[in-house]
């Protein structure tokens, strides 16, 4: 083989893995949360990427309602959504260093914070990151955890947030609301 | 016997007109043609009936089965008004839908098409039956079902179904599936942005009002 073709080959596999890599960066783990799931009294898990993402996207796009067809083009470039939500029936039922660990891997270089909220009156505490590629957005990491509640959401892919917000409880399955007012009607 | 006699009577023949004399019975009198005479029957028959007559059975029975025809059509035109709205709400997840739009449907589903009555002058029946439809309904097929029927009468009577009845989209299994997680994911990330965002707001109007 010729050495302009080997030195090309070694480019194109460097650059092929920094775009693997870049990809996989907005991914986070969500390998550690066995105990979460031990004392959670209800569990939601969603992981929709590859065909099944694709597929999704057919259908909201086939059909002719219009907020299906505005979520469709929300998510046109969507590669992978994933969540883990946990409800508690009692307050502190979970070890925050679960979540903690998964909020350290939003540390890692091409994360960026995008939104911090602090509540001491319910614990309340939100983060929400982004990951650009360029000028896109290529990951978006949103980590809350409250007295009984935990959800952990990792969006992969550009996605149009505003549209997404708009939309909220648009979505003909049952708005998840997660409200602090949950734990005022407890007590 | 002298045969210019015989060719214009000139001279005479006495065999001849011995003859003649003998035969003089069956002699022609009158030139006219002779009268063809009709037999009574017939020729009263034909002077009593009038012309519109001759088809009255079949006049009244044409007007008494077009009366019958609009009649029925009438009658399921007005039962048809009452029926009931069904709600064809999908599960939660599924309902990536279209909306309603003015369905095809014949109104009359199957009263009234002519077809039973199809002995009569069929053509003239079925004309007179759809006379006061829509031609396009006519031609609809009669295969429709009730949900179409349903919604075609909504779209007529301007009903408004109920919010969330939809025409439904006919979706596997996989199909559903990948929906109803693609939207449980979607729904939760964007609560959670949206509480973010409120959040971010009151601060905000908090920080204005101070």
């Amino acid at each position: 083989m010729k050495p302009i073709n080997k030195i090309h080959l070694i480019l194109l596999t460097i650059f092929v893995s920094a775009i693997g890599a870049s990809a996989q960066d907005a991914r986070l783990r969500f390998d550690n949360l066995a105990s979460l799931e031990k004392n959670a009294s209800e569990v939601v898990e969603v992981n929709v990427d590859g065909k099944l993402l694709q597929l999704a996207k057919r259908v909201l796009l086939k059909v002719k309602d219009q907020d299906a067809q505005k979520i469709g083009k929300a998510i046109e470039g969507l590669e992978g959504v994933y969540v883990r939500s946990f409800n508690f029936d009692s307050e502190n039922d979970y070890n925050i260093a679960d979540v903690d660990s998964v909020r350290s891997q939003l540390s890692s270089p091409g994360w960026e914070k995008l939104a911090r909220v602090r509540s001491k009156k319910d614990n309340q505490k939100i983060d929400v990151y982004m990951m650009f590629r360029g000028q896109d957005i290529s990951g978006l990491a949103v980590i809350l955890s409250e007295k009984k509640q935990i959800a952990l959401i990792n969006v992969i892919g550009p996605i149009d947030i505003d549209t997404l917000v708009e939309l909220s409880g648009k979505m003909n399955i049952p708005e998840i609301s997660i409200s602090k007012d949950d734990d005022q009607n407890d007590n | 016997m002298k045969n210019d006699y015989l060719w214009d009577k000139t001279g005479s023949d006495p065999e001849i007109t011995k003859l003649e004399n003998a035969l003089s019975v069956f002699r022609q009198k009158d030139l006219s043609p002779p009268e063809i005479g009709i037999p009574s029957t017939i020729a009263d028959g034909r002077a009593k009936r009038p012309f519109h007559k001759l088809f009255s059975f079949g006049v009244v029975s044409f007007a008494g089965l077009t009366a019958v025809v609009f009649g029925l059509s009438i009658f399921v035109m007005i039962r048809s008004g009452n029926v009931e709205m069904v709600n064809t709400d999908l599960p939660p997840g599924v309902e990536t839908t279209e909306s309603i739009s003015a369905a095809e449907v014949s109104p009359m589903p199957e009263v009234g098409s002519g077809s039973t009555m199809a002995e009569a002058p069929s053509a003239d029946a079925n004309k007179v039956v759809f006379a006061s439809r829509k031609p396009a309904a006519h031609r609809k097929s009669r295969s429709r079902t009730l949900k179409n029927q349903v919604r075609h009468l909504a779209a007529e009577n301007n009903v408004r179904l109920k919010p969330g009845v939809k025409s439904k989209v006919v979706l596997t299994e996989e199909e559903k599936y990948a929906v109803e997680q693609l939207m449980l994911g979607l729904s939760i990330t964007s609560s959670n942005l949206k509480m973010v965002k409120d959040k971010a707001n009151g601060i905000r109007e908090n920080e204005i009002s101070k």
